[in-house]
């Protein structure tokens, strides 16, 4: 049922000039976040966390959904420009994208992203906001044992399509679960695991923890590969004169339209994938791409055609709704945006579970009315400033790394006002270096680190349920067996089947 | 990107999987040694859990992932970046991370305007923006566009001896 008193508080929430301002601030940064390589969507929401914390939740829903939308198309435009890839999410989009800039296309193909990307996401938004609700009506019936072993088998799902290592996945999802036990226990609130140090009995704060592990663990890489070689610097020196052969042909309605198959393709592969725990926008691309191109071989993919934007780029786009099925439904995001988007939202009081519909349904609509508008702004943005966030690839990395290395020092302190968020944001920084060096995802970890609460708990009030047994606790009914089977069976055949191998190889291909 | 080890000689076990997994079990035996000797990991909750549980669970699960790295089909691969990783590999983030910290050191005595450029601009040369009046611009620049934006968005941020 639709509460139409909360639909219209949320409409006059979202369409206050504030709300509406702080969308639009969400995509014009996004957008330039997208186009600069090395920075992810993920890194641009970690480094706003202290901002949105200060704002309003519909104003701070308005900027970090509006900056994740600009990214994933933002990181088209280099793509198409400069065949650099602003985030992975469109390294797909290269393969066409670029061949059309070298054949004087560039135009054509950064008005047919944009075209694409708005589409998909828009069409994958109207889907995400029909299933949530629907979904969430299920999940409801959820015990603690039930809620417990979702969070389990969402971990090893999450943590087995991270990467292609599977125990490089689970290293992260149990270090993200470590750090969460730091602080104190979330029932009887006794403090454990500080190591004397008593500023961390209050446990490690989301924001420093994700500015620390995506934007400063980033920088600091791209810090260490300035200093060690010059070569970066030198491709794009050697590219700049490709901005002036983009060329001014535009894409005609005729052309739009003849995308539609591969922009139906995008959409499907991308909200399949963006509702599964692990895989995020990259994979959505390459697999929609791929099947696009078996679909239809008589269109020379890969030789500098539309369609090839047109099916990367919607399904990259495509997943950037549906990613947030989990978080609505279950509480459990299923990727590191959508953990920072639970985390934005957890800082302003709001909790996600399947009740967050019913206890909190200004937010829920406010948030639906923003997955829609913001695709609107996107494409607004993205027609006036692709050629201004084209040229910020340009922007030298010797600037820009100090630059960011100071607002994520400064923002994770502006957070609390506190010293020893900095110190947190720092010392993850370099576990977050460590862990990019030796390959090791970061999704499950944040993603653990966010959930641990809430399996803890539900674990424990099972416990006090069964009165303190176990087998009972765990396996209270056929759902919890059910659960936990599929949690074993997804950690086992990953590992034997090595499934994201193939994924990563038709990524290579 | 992920990479055999064939071409690697004996001495860089340490860049493969089953290095990084030796490493890690080592550090992680040593935290698992360190929760057992707490007093507070044996406190009886009112629940009957113990309140080291979670945390000895979390180092448990971390020590059966590295045995599985040490261990696993994928023990003799490693990544190019561990492949080509020499001293300034560890030793530069190690050296951002404290001047960082130097930083902030100062900026809670000289306050936010006065020691973003005096970091910014060394840095900013140091990585390659030349000529040195273009670095000193560029912090400067950088200083006030920074410091603007988190004034009108009123977050907290150290004064120093200046009014503003």
């Amino acid at each position: 049922m639709i509460n139409l008193e909360a639909l219209y508080e949320a409409l006059s929430v979202v369409f206050s000039f504030g709300t509406k301002i702080w969308i639009l601030v969400g995509v014009t940064l996004g957008g330039g976040v997208g186009a600069l390589p090395g920075l992810s969507a993920t890194s641009g929401v970690a480094l706003m966390l202290p901002l949105a914390f200060t704002l309003p939740q519909a104003s701070a829903l308005g900027l970090i959904i509006g900056l994740y939308k600009g990214a994933v198309y933002g990181g088209s435009i280099s793509a198409i420009t400069f065949a650099t890839p602003g985030t992975p999410d469109s390294a797909a989009t290269v393969l066409d994208g670029y061949a059309m800039t070298k054949q004087g296309l560039g135009r054509k193909a950064l008005l047919m992203a944009l075209y694409a990307s708005v589409t998909a996401d828009l069409l994958s938004d109207v889907i995400t906001i029909v299933a949530a609700p629907l979904l969430a009506i299920v999940a409801t019936e959820f015990g603690p044992s039930e809620r417990f072993w979702l969070v389990v088998t969402a971990i090893s799902l999450l943590s087995a399509l991270s990467g292609k290592h599977l125990f490089k996945g689970l290293l992260s999802a149990a270090l993200g679960f470590y750090l969460a036990t730091i602080g104190s226990d979330p029932i009887g609130a006794v403090s454990r695991n500080t190591f004397g140090i008593w500023w961390l009995s209050g446990g490690i704060e989301l924001a420093p923890l994700v500015i620390g592990l995506f934007a400063m663990a980033t920088m600091l890489e791209e810090l260490v590969n300035l200093l060690k070689t010059s070569e970066r610097v030198q491709a794009y020196k050697e590219k700049f004169g490709q901005l002036l052969t983009l060329g001014s042909e535009g894409l005609s309605l005729r052309e739009y339209l003849r995308t539609w198959k591969e922009m139906m393709i995008g959409l499907v592969i991308g909200t399949t994938v963006g509702m599964l725990p692990g895989l995020g926008a990259a994979v959505g691309a390459f697999l929609s791409y791929s099947v696009a191109k078996q679909v239809s071989p008589h269109k020379k993919f890969g030789t500098g055609v539309i369609e090839g934007v047109a099916a990367a780029e919607s399904g990259n786009n495509a997943t950037v709704g549906p990613t947030l099925v989990p978080l609505l439904v279950l509480g459990i995001p299923g990727s590191s945006t959508a953990a920072l988007i639970g985390g934005a939202l957890m800082m302003h009081g709001v909790h996600f579970s399947p009740q967050v519909f019913v206890a909190h349904p200004v937010i829920i609509y406010s948030l639906f009315i923003i997955l829609i508008i913001s695709n609107f702004v996107n494409l607004g943005v993205g027609r006036v400033f692709a050629m201004i966030y084209a040229r910020l690839a340009l922007l030298p990395r010797a600037i820009l790394i100090p630059l960011i290395m100071t607002i994520a020092l400064v923002g994770s302190y502006a957070y609390r006002g506190s010293q020893y968020d900095v110190f947190i944001m720092l010392s993850v920084g370099i576990l977050g270096y460590i862990m990019r060096i030796t390959g090791i995802p970061m999704a499950p970890l944040v993603v653990t680190f966010l959930v641990t609460p809430l399996a803890e708990a539900s674990l424990r009030r099972a416990l006090i349920i069964s009165r303190g047994d176990w087998v009972s606790a765990l396996f209270d009914s056929p759902l919890s067996i059910g659960l936990c089977i599929v949690a074993v069976a997804v950690t086992v055949i990953s590992y034997r089947l090595g499934a994201l191998e193939r994924l990563q190889r038709l990524e290579e291909d | 990107m992920t990479l055999r080890t064939s071409e690697l000689g004996w001495y860089d076990w340490w860049r493969t999987n089953r290095g990084v997994g030796i490493v890690f079990l080592v550090a992680l035996l040593t935290l698992l040694a360190y929760l057992f000797t707490r007093d507070w990991a044996y406190i009886k909750l009112r629940d009957g859990i113990r309140l080291g549980f979670f945390p000895i669970a979390a180092v448990a699960l971390m020590i059966l992932t590295a045995v599985g790295l040490i261990f696993d089909r994928h023990h003799r691969e490693t990544t190019s970046e561990m492949v080509n990783s020499d001293w300034r590999t560890w030793c530069y983030p190690v050296i951002a991370t404290a001047t960082l910290l130097a930083y902030f050191w100062t900026m809670t005595i000289l306050g936010f305007v006065i020691s973003t450029p005096i970091l910014l601009a060394p840095v900013m040369y140091l990585l390659g923006a030349r000529p040195l009046r273009a670095a000193i611009a560029a912090s400067l620049i950088t200083t006030v566009a920074v410091y603007v934006v988190f004034r009108v968005i009123g977050t907290s941020i150290h004064q120093g001896p200046l009014p503003f």
